[in-house]
């Protein structure tokens, strides 16, 4: 637990799949080793840990997600045991939901012997999905990338790495890579397409605008996507978002599910440092040369992500289809239970 | 991986301030210092951290024990080692060394670093260096890159490397000192076959090191050597025959700085609020345990601006760039703050200026105050009006104003300062005339003239300010910007100290040096014997040792005889080898014996000490006669007119056995030594 909080803590983790699969390998050995006696005891667990981790790395919103969607397949596991149809506990009436009062809440109460092992192998196959989530993206590849297409694409994520690979499988298309300055993950991703033979061009991040005339698509990966369909994306994304609207260009957002988010711009947005990320100028101008004389008084930022707004996203990719912005509310229903939207 | 944090830095650059509160505790950018240092570690993958705590040790170890540290869960085992005996990083490291706490590599890292480097490359670097080469590789030395007009530098630390480009071996390391401008390389370093040297006037000292276990043996070995400087000047002049070789892993990259002067301090804080020492910045709250951490305490604002989600601001009040408030401090109206860290609980009032200026926590300012540049400390009360210029320090719980203008780089306190502190004081760096200053005492009233009404507390050295007439100097010595004196001077301060401690409590300390000379050199004889060292070298080392504790020639005469005996019975298990090993001792060491017993004054002190360990030890006085007194008597260290008049004169010794048991014994030899002497005059 303690060795968990502390990855957490110094970002020991290596992109936000990572995350997720540490997030959910640890609620899982939470599920198996702590006693508990029925449903309602083992969700407070999971609140209580989730809370926790959750305060470790608050920007991390996919930490959050998988804390809820454990408390979800716990509800959804023991109202299956009660022999209850799924559809009925789900579906709330209008009229439960405007009459005060007497609704507080599904009793758990019930001890059921068979939730723990039931559970766990939910979680498993939800472990599974998650495995399986890159390779369901890039599957869908085919269907987005043409021949003789121009796709331009943002920094590293990947997930773009596998879907263009994948793509590349059957056809035959150009990559513009925009560096990503100041960790220029760009450069990585184009010399790992070039390696499997994709046409790949390197630009810089200024060089956005001047490009995208002649881009056919563009395809990026994200941090996570926000409830109202919004990204938190690497930074520079909000910029090839404008560019791409301005010349018309789709704009196709890849992301697992597991990186769909309950939160709103506005939730979050009054603090800087819960939703973006200022790390070290290190990288934007070296501690060498920052510090000389001349420069006292010059302040220097690193901000790592980007806000970029629903309605400059045409198709949002995950690993269950294509999807526009705007029914993200509707797959978040599905996703996590509303109980559970306050940790 | 262990590391030893050296949370004391063993001079006074924050005194006053220091008084009762050491610099690792000191709040910066609202956390304190030391927690800085701890967390680093522990992300670097250290397992166990001792950290040596010297002035107001009990501070240090009340914050670890309600720290995180102190957690079952904690990552890394934080010790702390509490000693006020201790004057220096030499003293550390040779308590190190008396404990042989490390068998493997260690890091020593001064208790106010404040870094977000990985240590695991300089680690690695040093491990496969000491691999390739298994005695040579000593230490290695982690330096930074900083331009040369870098706002971090200061006077205090300003170094000049020359270094092998190929193997980043150091061949020569200056610290520049006072106004020096010139460096001496030794053209030896240039002459080397093939070598590509680099001389290097980039690089800061982080303080850090990465240690082999035989750093604090040779600390031991060196009593002299007090700073990590001293260490690796000595290695570097004696590399050629001992062999051992320093080298420097260079950051390019990352962050890292020390806290040593205020000057320091500023630029730190400065550095953390700018968000370079990322993760350490101020909404991740690196102290407190990682339970109750939350990090959305703190809301970052555009221009690194930080408020803490419980201090107030009053209307039309303003903070500007690189700023921090902290936790439940409220701010009246019409305020201007920037580029400054406010600390937890402080009120302040209607229409201020702040600039550039640290205010720690509880403290007060009225309204219409205008403070810049300064430094205030815990509880200090400022009343309306008052102005504060550049470079002043309030220390803790002082009052001043209302209505008055504090000169540029005042130093205020309450402190129950001697004499002796003054003089001491290195920091304000007094001249001749003015260490013969005025005592200060309790009884004197406070300085109401300088600090208004209400002040409450003394002005420091402010009565020689206007008489020495410039005060610009004055304050950026303080600051550190350009301290005139340097390393130099805090060596001397220590030295003064030392000597300064033995006049007060003489006996105590003389005892205590004597007991260290006695350990000291029964060490150096036994690894004599061990390693089979020249005589001559061992004189020299007894003899160093011998100045370093102001010991008599008696006390080493009696202490070195003492030791071989010690050392015999040490050695043997078996009274039967008790003999041969004594013997063996003494075969050895005749040289040296010869050496410390050219007068009879001191032949006699050493035939008593011979007897006073006889009477008791058994062993000892059963072979007393047959080896001991006949063997150095044979080979001259004791002439038969000593050992008669020893025989003769019999001292009140006391021990198991009395002096008539030894008379006893030896009568047989004293018998035949009287013949002999007969029989030599008969010649005659």
């Amino acid at each position: 637990m303690e060795q968990f909080l502390l990855d957490l803590k110094q970002e020991k983790f290596n992109g936000s799949y990572d995350l997720a699969y540490k997030t959910i390998n640890h609620l899982r050995k939470v599920i198996s080793q702590t006693r508990w006696a029925h449903a309602q005891e083992l969700m407070n667990t999971i609140r209580k840990e989730g809370k926790q981790i959750v305060a470790a790395q608050p920007s991390e919103y996919v930490v959050g997600n998988i804390v809820r969607r454990v408390l979800k397949i716990i509800r959804e596991e023991y109202v299956r045991l009660l022999g209850e149809s799924e559809e009925s506990a789900n579906k709330e009436s209008l009229h439960q939901m405007f009459t005060p009062g007497d609704y507080d809440g599904e009793d758990h109460t019930k001890l059921l012997k068979e939730l723990k092992t039931t559970v766990i192998e939910a979680v498993n196959e939800y472990i599974e999905e998650m495995e399986a989530s890159i390779h369901n993206i890039s599957a869908q590849a085919i269907e987005h990338i043409h021949s003789n297409e121009v796709i331009l694409t943002l920094g590293k994520s990947r997930t773009v790495e596998a879907f263009l690979k994948q793509a590349a499988k059957k056809r035959k298309f150009h990559v513009i890579v925009v560096e990503g300055a100041p960790l220029y993950h760009g450069h990585e991703l184009a010399k790992s397409l070039a390696s499997k033979g994709i046409e790949t061009t390197v630009i810089t991040d200024t060089a956005i605008f001047a490009i995208m005339s002649r881009v056919n698509k563009v395809i990026i990966g994200t941090h996570s996507v926000l409830a109202n369909g919004g990204l938190k994306a690497v930074n520079g994304a909000h910029m090839v978002a404008l560019a791409a609207a301005h010349h018309a260009v789709p704009l196709i957002v890849l992301g697992a599910m597991f990186k769909l988010c309950l939160l709103h711009h506005s939730d979050i947005g009054g603090s800087e440092a819960t939703f973006n990320r200022l790390a070290s100028p290190q990288e934007v101008l070296g501690y060498y040369d920052a510090g000389s004389e001349e420069m006292t008084g010059v302040q220097i930022y690193n901000p790592t992500f980007d806000y970029v707004p629903p309605e400059l996203v045409t198709l949002f990719i995950s690993n269950i289809g294509g999807n526009a912005p705007s029914y993200m509310y509707r797959l978040l229903s599905e996703l996590y239970h509303p109980d559970d939207h306050v940790l | 991986m262990e590391a030893v944090v050296i949370a004391d830095s063993f001079n006074k650059r924050f005194y006053p301030v220091t008084a009762e509160r050491p610099r690792c505790l000191f709040p910066v950018a609202n956390q304190p210092l030391i927690s800085y240092t701890l967390e680093f570690l522990s992300i670097c993958g250290v397992k166990h951290i001792y950290v040596y705590a010297c002035h107001c040790y009990d501070q240090v170890k009340r914050y670890v024990q309600q720290s995180k540290w102190a957690n079952a869960g904690s990552p890394c085992t934080v010790t702390v080692v509490c000693s006020q005996s201790l004057t220096s990083v030499g003293d550390v490291l040779r308590e190190v060394d008396q404990k042989t706490l490390f068998k493997t590599d260690f890091l020593v890292v001064p208790g106010d670093v404040v870094s977000n480097m990985q240590l695991a490359t300089s680690l690695k670097e040093h491990r496969a260096r000491r691999e390739k080469d298994k005695n040579a590789p000593l230490m290695t030395l982690v330096l930074r890159t900083s331009s040369p007009t870098h706002r971090s530098r200061t006077a205090e630390d300003d170094i000049v490397l020359a270094l092998d480009q190929s193997t980043n071996r150091v061949l020569h390391y200056h610290r520049f000192l006072k106004t020096q401008s010139k460096v001496n390389f030794p053209l030896s370093i240039f002459q080397g076959p093939g070598s590509r040297v680099e001389l290097r006037y980039d690089l800061i000292d982080t303080g850090i090191s990465v240690c082999s276990p035989q750093v604090p043996q040779l600390f031991t070995d060196n009593f002299d050597y007090q700073t990590q400087y001293d260490l690796v000047k000595g290695v570097l002049i004696n590399e050629e025959f001992l062999g051992n070789q320093i080298h420097a892993h260079i950051e390019k990259s990352r962050y890292c700085s020390r806290v040593y002067n205020f000057h320091s301090y500023d630029v730190v804080s400065h550095d953390i609020l700018s968000r370079w020492s990322h993760p350490f910045v101020p909404e991740n709250t690196i102290d407190e345990p990682i339970e109750n951490c939350k990090s959305g305490d703190c809301d970052l604002l555009r221009h690194n601006v930080y408020l803490h989600n419980t201090c107030t601001l009053g209307q039309n009040s303003v903070v500007l760039d690189c700023s921090l408030i902290g936790r439940g401090t409220r701010i009246g109206k019409r305020c201007k703050i920037s580029n400054s860290v406010v600390g937890n609980n402080c009120h302040i009032h209607d229409d201020c200026i702040i600039d550039g200026s640290y205010i720690w926590d509880n403290s007060t300012i009225g309204s219409n105050c205008k403070i810049s540049k300064s430094f205030i400390c815990d509880g200090v009360q400022v009343h309306d009006g008052v102005i504060v210029h550049q470079g002043s320090v309030l220390c803790d719980m002082v009052h001043v104003g209302p209505k008055v203008d504090l000169d540029s780089g005042s130093v205020v306190h309450l402190s129950t300062l001697s004499n002796d502190d003054f003089d001491s004081d290195e920091m304000l760096h007094f001249d001749a005339c003015v260490s013969a200053f005025l005592p200060y005492s309790y009884c004197l009233p406070y300085d109401i003239g300088e600090l208004g009404d209400e002040g409450r507390g003394y002005l420091w050295g402010g009565h020689e300010g206007s008489e020495s007439g410039s005060d610009a100097p004055l304050v950026m010595q303080m600051w550190g910007k350009w301290i005139l004196d340097d390393h130099d001077g805090s060596e001397s301060e220590l030295s003064s100290l030392a000597s300064g401690d033995e006049e007060n409590n003489d006996p105590i300390i003389l005892d205590d040096d004597l007991s260290t000379f006695q350990k000291e050199v029964k060490e150096s004889l036994c690894g004599g014997i061990e390693e089979n060292i020249q005589c001559d070298n061992l004189v020299l080392e007894i003899n160093s040792s011998k100045y370093a504790y102001n010991m008599s020639v008696k006390d080493v005469v009696q202490t070195v005889t003492r030791s071989l005996l010690e050392i015999a019975t040490d050695r043997t298990s078996n009274n039967a080898h008790y003999f041969s090993t004594v013997k063996k001792i003494l075969a050895h060491y005749i040289p040296l014996l010869l050496n410390y017993n050219k007068h009879g004054s001191s032949q006699l002190d050493c035939i008593y000490t011979l007897e006073e360990f006889a009477l008791n030890s058994e062993p000892t006085l059963n072979c007393l006669v047959k080896v001991i007194l006949m063997y150095l008597y044979e080979s001259d260290v004791l002439s038969e007119e000593v050992i008669l008049h020893w025989n003769s004169n019999p001292r009140k010794l006391t021990g198991i056995f009395s002096t008539e048991e030894v008379r006893n014994k030896v009568e047989k030899f004293i018998e035949w030594l009287e013949e002999a002497e007969e029989e030599d005059s008969d010649d005659a």
